[in-house]
């Protein structure tokens, strides 16, 4: 069992998340799936503690979704739903972050963190690309500002994180296995890193 | 904090010992190195190895460390440079094991030489091993797997300075970028036969044939570079090559997966003043 006594928090929206859910699950961790979280990460602590007390004890994974931003063309995107799509999507998840680290550090332990982010753009996707970047370098700085923590940071970026598209069923399983093994201790030497599952398209 | 997360054992492999059980792996440079943790790798899965390349005698030595842990191993020596001494190889292979149903592209190269001082021999060595190499097995693989009908797995061999490139190696810094690219390439062209081609690229992974060979002392510094605060481990290289391979990663394909420590996301905005490669003592840096 790679996620053999281990308790794994997570968070955001889609049906993705129910999956890697499972899967942690299958692969023997203790999950807490968050529902109905405030938008802007001001109740992260709360939740945190929510968790910590259906888990048994502090989570050492976290799993988080964000909420991925919806699909419209640019020029149809007014400012205040920009601003709601990134605040629900990168704001949140650097806040629950931040607060999963301090929690962590407060526990003596480290972990590991995974986002699943949506796969490339295109037309009407602006919002999502532009956030799937901000997320990939968030990614990339908090595996070097965490690592000696013991704390590390991956994300999966794929159509198969999406609730709706063109991703197949396979794709699905294959990301909850993913998840598993990125945030056991097998991929220990694994940081800072973004993979896909298959996102080859038509082409 | 010490918040170093140790590597996990060895002998205790993240999979059922019959995951890969019936598949046959052929695996370049399988005779040591990337290569070994690669075969090792997949044979504590389950699967049988050929491990191919030049030097007969390395060969043998992989084939020894495959066996001992229990795994079915062939040697067969070829030049991946030759497409004519791949279909050799994969005849043999087949013959012994059966048809090869998983291929590890991992035969390559590697010293550290400034590109005015590098010989074309030097070039075409690194680079034909590791890009011709890839394709070549590659594509006799992917012809025999749609002569059959049958699916099948890639996992090519990179490296973390890929998207950097590295001074002072800029042969394996070209190639082994090519094979991120090809590994895209591939997945695509093989997608409607079933054939999944993924990619890893690895950071520090000393061995017996890296400059710090297995010394601990020198290991325990070089661990201090590195954000995760120690180097890799053979069997975190080998496992994830293998996982990528299986069933689990059933539906993955086209991609590379990082592995090293986050090394390659190091970065200070100060620090030491830059020396140009061509006046450095050691053109890689040392070991303070």
């Amino acid at each position: 069992m790679w996620l053999e006594g281990r308790r794994a928090l997570l968070a955001g929206n889609g049906e993705a998340i129910g999956r890697v859910a499972d899967a942690l699950a299958l692969h023997g961790a203790k999950v807490f799936v968050l529902s109905g979280a405030s938008p802007d990460g001001a109740d992260a602590e709360a939740n945190l503690l929510a968790a910590e007390s259906a888990l048994g004890g502090p989570p050492d994974i976290l799993v988080h979704s964000g909420s991925a931003a919806g699909s419209a063309p640019v020029h149809g995107l007014d400012l205040l739903a920009w601003r709601a799509a990134v605040s629900s999507d990168i704001d949140r998840r650097f806040l629950d972050s931040a607060a999963f680290l301090r929690r962590r550090l407060k526990a003596g332990g480290g972990g590991a963190i995974l986002f699943l982010l949506p796969g490339a753009g295109g037309v009407g996707r602006t919002a999502q690309a532009t956030i799937r970047g901000g997320m990939e370098n968030l990614i990339k700085s908090l595996a070097v500002e965490w690592a000696r923590d013991g704390l590390r940071i991956n994300g999966i970026a794929s159509h198969a994180c999406e609730s709706e598209g063109p991703a197949e069923p396979a794709a699905r399983t294959s990301l909850g296995h993913l998840a598993a093994y990125l945030v056991s201790d097998y991929a220990a030497y694994v940081s800072g890193m973004v993979m896909g599952v298959d996102d080859l398209g038509a082409g | 904090m010490n918040g170093v997360v140790p590597a996990r054992p060895f002998d205790q492999p993240p999979f059922p010992p019959d995951l890969l059980a019936g598949e046959v792996a052929l695996v370049t440079g399988g005779g040591s190195g990337m290569g070994l943790a690669m075969a090792m790798g997949l044979a504590q899965a389950g699967a049988a190895i050929a491990v191919v390349g030049r030097s007969p005698e390395r060969l043998a030595g992989g084939v020894e460390r495959i066996t001992a842990i229990g795994g079915r191993a062939l040697a067969v020596s070829a030049d991946v440079r030759d497409p004519e001494a791949i279909a050799r190889a994969f005849d043999t292979i087949e013959q012994t094991l059966g048809p090869v149903s998983i291929l590890a592209n991992n035969a390559g190269g590697n010293f550290p030489v400034l590109a005015e001082a590098m010989s074309p021999n030097a070039w075409r060595a690194v680079t034909r091993i590791a890009i011709d190499g890839s394709f070549f097995c590659s594509a006799e693989f992917a012809r025999r797997r749609m002569a059959l009908g049958a699916p099948g797995a890639i996992v090519n061999n990179s490296a973390q300075y890929v998207w950097s490139g590295f001074p002072g190696d800029a042969h394996s810094a070209s190639a082994k970028a090519a094979i991120v690219t090809m590994t895209e390439a591939l997945a695509r062209d093989f997608k409607t036969a079933g054939i999944r081609v993924n990619c890893v690229a690895a950071g520090f992974f000393p061995h017996a044939t890296t400059p710090e060979g297995n010394d601990p002392v020198a290991l325990e510094k070089l661990g201090r570079m590195i954000p995760a605060g120690r180097v890799g481990q053979m069997q975190e290289f080998g496992w994830v090559s293998a996982l990528l391979c299986s069933p689990l990663a059933g539906a993955v394909t086209g991609q590379t997966l990082v592995i090293d420590g986050a090394e390659r996301l190091r970065r200070t905005l100060l620090g030491p003043p830059f020396v140009a490669p061509r006046d450095r003592a050691v053109l890689w840096g040392e070991l303070q």
